[in-house]
């Protein structure tokens, strides 16, 4: 119990980097595109990079923040009979989700890895003037599926645990949305 | 659902007298919408080999909106067999292979079909020995209509002139080039340029005539700058063991047409440039022609721009951009 | 029609994941995935960490964060109560008062934010406990908030019209201008519904006896300066050319962090519950893309979308049996799923037929728009309904449940089909505009 309630820590702290670093990436695509609109117009010069930078950003702010939005209860999910779903049953379900989100988790992780480690072998490189590396912001996809599959696998581990016995370190693990305090609003509302 | 086609087992004697029956279905991808000039001719060829092939090959053509592939992925999707062809543009492929920016983005190198052709001859065992690291070979390949500056506002008469002007061009060789004269290289979408221009968001585009009549530019822009700045050109790339692995008789169909559809293309896409230029012109567009003078500086300007950006470049590129001078005798 | 029974063993799938609860985003992945087992394609695995790329490295989709980001710092930041006040003094008389606000401060708040389910947050959690303080009937608030948040993607910047105008390249500037008219006419619509309505039943509104003076509109007037500003910042901003309309998301983003400086009213909690929730609703609809496209990825390698294609070319129907069908796909489609999937989903599928048939696309845009309207506010999957349940939640009424919600939406789900009814009719209000600018 004690090693999943910490393990449970760690992916949080994890989830919570990864929105931090999401957070930080739409500032600065705010930034970056702001300052080529102003540059462009007043001094007649254009940061050409931008818009390539903003998608590399894009790509993070996705797969770094995915696992926070899903810790937090704010990725959707059509409840009308899951929600009317109880005790035993509702833990086989949960159960069976689980081992398909995860396994999907795991297709995605496995071909974005080959993907990226195709970029890397033939050292592609985008065709822009920064002359990027493809694997470097390609690979942000691989390390966010992979905390998002550390993520799933907890929750599938607790989730399987409770059907055995009642115990709030389980019950926490599996309602992280709760716990993790602060402000709520997007995320109760979007849970439905 | 295209499985990479097993070998033929049953025409192995070569006496023509057990036909091969299996149907082959290939993907070919291209960045060009559908609806594009590009796209009419690689459908012929594709027709062309339906019919030579009495349906045994049956190639479907995959636009970027419908596959999940970009431009610049073609040669990775050949190397996978995702897709047997690829039509793969210079400048796009360039983060593949480097060598590749000297065919299309340096300013006045190549500037038509003839330099075109002559500088792939004296590079080809080069580009083949990087194209096989991708099991790519070229099937056809030929050159799109010059890449000329064209803009909105009052006509300009040489690149100084342009100076302070924000033009659009997605290659990184032009922005550099165009930086040169004090203009304004801006990237951006080519879907947002029609409106950006017509607003002033941007001054002009650095793009071929058949790309001012396929987004009806012609109708926003004033002028355009009759100088060829470069060309883009186009490899269709063939998967070489799906290549291999057809019957004798169904590869050669594919050479044939291939070759069919090259020489079409090359002939047409002058009368296609024509033809928009004409257009151009009936919308009220003033196509300016420089004089001999200020040629020759922007020439020189190039030439000196050769130079520098060929001491920037790593030793295959700078070796490539030498072979492809003496092509053309620049 | 072996692909129509592939088709439909795909949905079943698809509706089983759904139903029983799985997240919507994994739930269209994890059927394209079966998919791709099913018809044995290596290709389609091949090709995963492209689909994945190309859905995700998208100048266009940072408009999504950036105008989210945008809306949660005015309604975190009390701008938008400060307009809402402002709008009600000058039309609080008006048979319906402030239900015709909420519609009118939607179809604003629409037009920065672009997202319908931002501006239903934004407006629902100031005008609800308000009107619910003075007495109007809830059926009506909500409806208003619900309904009225459907404009926030017909009325431009609207991320749809970007999703839909690169899908099919057509221009975004001429998509935007498109949905102009329409949204105003569909603003005026749901104003004259509120309008009947109260007239007659008075009970459903409160009276106003106190007079509005002068000066309490002028203070009207400057609490809604904020907000006008920014709109004006970023309409102005397109209409000049000074900024393309995904860079209008960023400036909108930053001037709506400057006024808050400015006023004073923004703190640093305040920026950081911001961020967060932008960091959640925008994962959440991005997630779901990349869903979408695996699924329409999948129509591609099973050969369904062009067996479909082909199938409905060879009915042989006339723009309008082939529009009626397109609003029961919709209908269905949008039932199950967010709007922006739905366009990535049927695009590839129609678009060629839409081609062929000659329908206008930038009409047909702006019908897709609102179609997508429609689906904000149709059950199970509607974006709208479950945010207006949430703010709904928030003010305290505990006794109102989601079915009472959807009742409260449905006269403007028919209203909205009155809407595409009106555009089929007078095509000329989608598409003058864009041909005459
Ligand atoms: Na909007
Ligand atoms: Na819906």
């Amino acid at each position: 119990m004690k090693i999943l309630k910490m393990t449970n820590e760690i992916i949080g702290k994890l989830a919570l980097i990864g929105a931090l670093l999401a957070g930080v990436g739409v500032i600065c695509m705010m930034i970056l595109v702001g300052l080529d609109v102003v540059l462009r117009n007043l001094m007649n010069i254009s940061i050409m990079i931008s818009d390539e930078i903003s998608g590399y950003l894009l790509v993070a702010f996705i797969f770094f923040g995915v696992t926070f939005a899903m810790r937090t209860g704010a990725l959707l999910r059509i409840d009308f009979i899951y929600s009317k779903m109880r005790g035993y049953f509702k833990h086989i379900v949960d159960i069976i989700l689980y081992v398909v989100t995860l396994a999907y988790t795991l297709i995605l992780l496995k071909y974005s890895f080959i993907f990226v480690q195709n970029s890397f072998n033939f050292k592609t490189t985008s065709n822009s003037m920064l002359r990027v590396p493809m694997w470097i912001p390609q690979s942000v996809i691989v390390i966010g599926l992979f905390v998002l599959a550390l993520q799933i696998s907890i929750s599938l581990i607790a989730s399987i645990l409770t059907l055995f016995k009642e115990d709030n370190v389980l019950q926490s693990i599996l309602s992280n949305e709760e716990d993790d305090g602060e402000d709520q609003d997007f995320g109760e509302e979007a849970v439905f | 659902a295209k499985s990479p086609p097993s070998p033929p087992q049953n025409d192995q004697a070569g006496d023509g007298s057990v036909v091969d029956s299996k149907v082959y279905k290939w993907d070919f991808f291209t960045y060009f919408s559908s609806a594009s000039t590009n796209a009419k001719f690689y459908n012929g060829f594709i027709a062309d080999v339906k019919e030579k092939s009495n349906g045994r090959l049956l190639i479907t053509l995959r636009t970027e909106g419908e596959v999940p592939y970009s431009a610049t992925e073609a040669l990775q999707i050949i190397a996978n067999n995702s897709v047997q062809i690829a039509d793969c543009d210079t400048g796009y492929i360039s983060g593949d292979i480097p060598e590749m920016q000297v065919i299309t983005g340096l300013p006045f190198l190549n500037k038509n079909q003839q330099d075109f052709l002559a500088i792939d001859k004296a590079l080809r065992p080069t580009l083949q020995n990087k194209l096989d690291k991708y099991n790519a070979k070229p099937l056809f390949i030929y050159n799109m209509p010059q890449q000329v500056v064209s803009g909105k506002g009052k006509t300009v008469n040489s690149y100084s002139e342009m100076a302070n002007k924000k033009i659009r061009t997605y290659s990184p060789v032009h922005q550099e080039f165009l930086a040169k004269f004090n203009i304004s290289p801006i990237s951006m979408t080519l879907n947002e340029v029609p409106s950006a221009i017509q607003r002033g968001v941007i001054d002009g585009i650095v793009t071929s005539s058949l790309s001012i009549t396929d987004y009806v530019l012609e109708e926003i822009c004033d002028w355009t700058y009759m100088k060829p700045l470069s060309i883009a050109c186009n490899y269709i790339v063939v998967n070489q063991s799906a290549l291999a692995e057809l019957p004798e008789d169904l590869r050669e169909i594919v050479i044939a047409a291939a070759a069919k559809c090259e020489a079409e293309l090359r002939q047409q896409m002058d009368e296609i440039e024509q033809s928009c230029f004409e257009k151009m012109k009936d919308a009220g567009m003033e196509l300016y022609y420089p004089n001999a003078e200020d040629q020759i500086n922007e020439d020189k300007v190039a030439a000196e721009f050769w130079e520098s950006w060929g001491q920037k470049q790593s030793p295959e590129v700078r070796k490539a951009l030498a072979i492809a001078r003496e092509a053309v005798g620049k | 029609m072996e692909w129509g029974l592939l088709f439909i063993s795909f949905l079943i799938v698809l509706f089983a994941l759904l139903f029983a609860g799985q997240w919507i985003a994994f739930a269209l992945g994890t059927c394209s995935i079966i998919g791709f087992y099913v018809i044995g394609s290596g290709v389609a695995f091949n090709s995963i960490g492209n689909v994945i790329w190309k859905n995700t490295n998208s100048l266009t989709l940072t408009a999504i964060p950036l105008f989210i980001f945008m809306g949660e710092i005015i309604l975190r930041s009390g701008i938008s109560g400060k307009f809402y006040n402002g709008v009600t003094a000058w039309i609080g008389k008006l048979p319906g008062g402030l239900l015709h606000s909420n519609i009118v401060a939607c179809a604003f708040f629409a037009a920065i934010t672009g997202s319908s389910v931002a501006t239903a947050a934004a407006i629902g959690s100031v005008a609800i406990p308000e009107q619910e303080k003075r007495g109007y009937n809830r059926k009506l608030v909500y409806g208003s908030i619900g309904g009225g948040g459907t404009l926030g993607i017909l009325i431009p910047p609207s991320i749809p019209f970007i999703i839909y105008g690169v899908l099919t390249e057509q221009s975004v500037a001429r998509l935007f201008m498109a949905g102009i008219i329409p949204g105003v006419v569909l603003a005026l619509i749901f104003m004259a519904f509120i309008f009947i309505r109260v007239k007659l039943n008075k009970s459903l509104a409160p009276h106003y006896e106190d007079k509005i003076t002068w000066s309490i509109r002028f203070k009207g007037l400057i609490d809604m300066f904020p907000l006008i500003f920014l709109i004006g910042i970023i309409l102005g901003g397109i209409y000049l050319g000074v900024m393309t309309p995904t860079e209008a998301a960023a400036i909108g983003a930053i001037f709506s962090i400057g006024l808050c400086l400015f006023y004073r009213t923004l703190n640093f909690k305040m920026f950081k519950t911001a961020l967060e929730n932008t960091v959640k609703t925008s994962c959440m609809v991005l997630f779901i893309i990349v869903g979408a496209s695996f699924l329409s990825y999948l129509m591609v390698v099973s050969g369904i979308n062009r067996e479909l294609t082909t199938w409905v070319v060879a009915q042989n129907f006339s723009i309008s049996g082939f529009l009626i069908l397109l609003v029961v796909i919709y209908f269905i489609l949008g039932c199950l799923m967010d709007g922006n999937a739905m366009i990535f989903l049927t695009m590839p599928v129609l678009w060629p037929i839409i081609v062929q048939m000659g329908i206008n696309p930038i009409w047909f845009g702006v019908f897709l728009v609102i179609m997508i309207e429609l689906a904000q506010i149709t059950p199970p999957v509607g974006l709208n309904l479950f945010v207006l349940h949430g703010v709904v939640r928030k003010t305290g009424i505990k006794d109102i449940g989601i079915g009472y919600i959807i009742m409260s939406c449905l006269p403007y789900f028919l209203l909205l089909l009155l809407m595409l009814l009106i555009i089929s009719i007078f095509p000329g209000l989608a598409t003058w505009l864009p041909a005459n600018m």
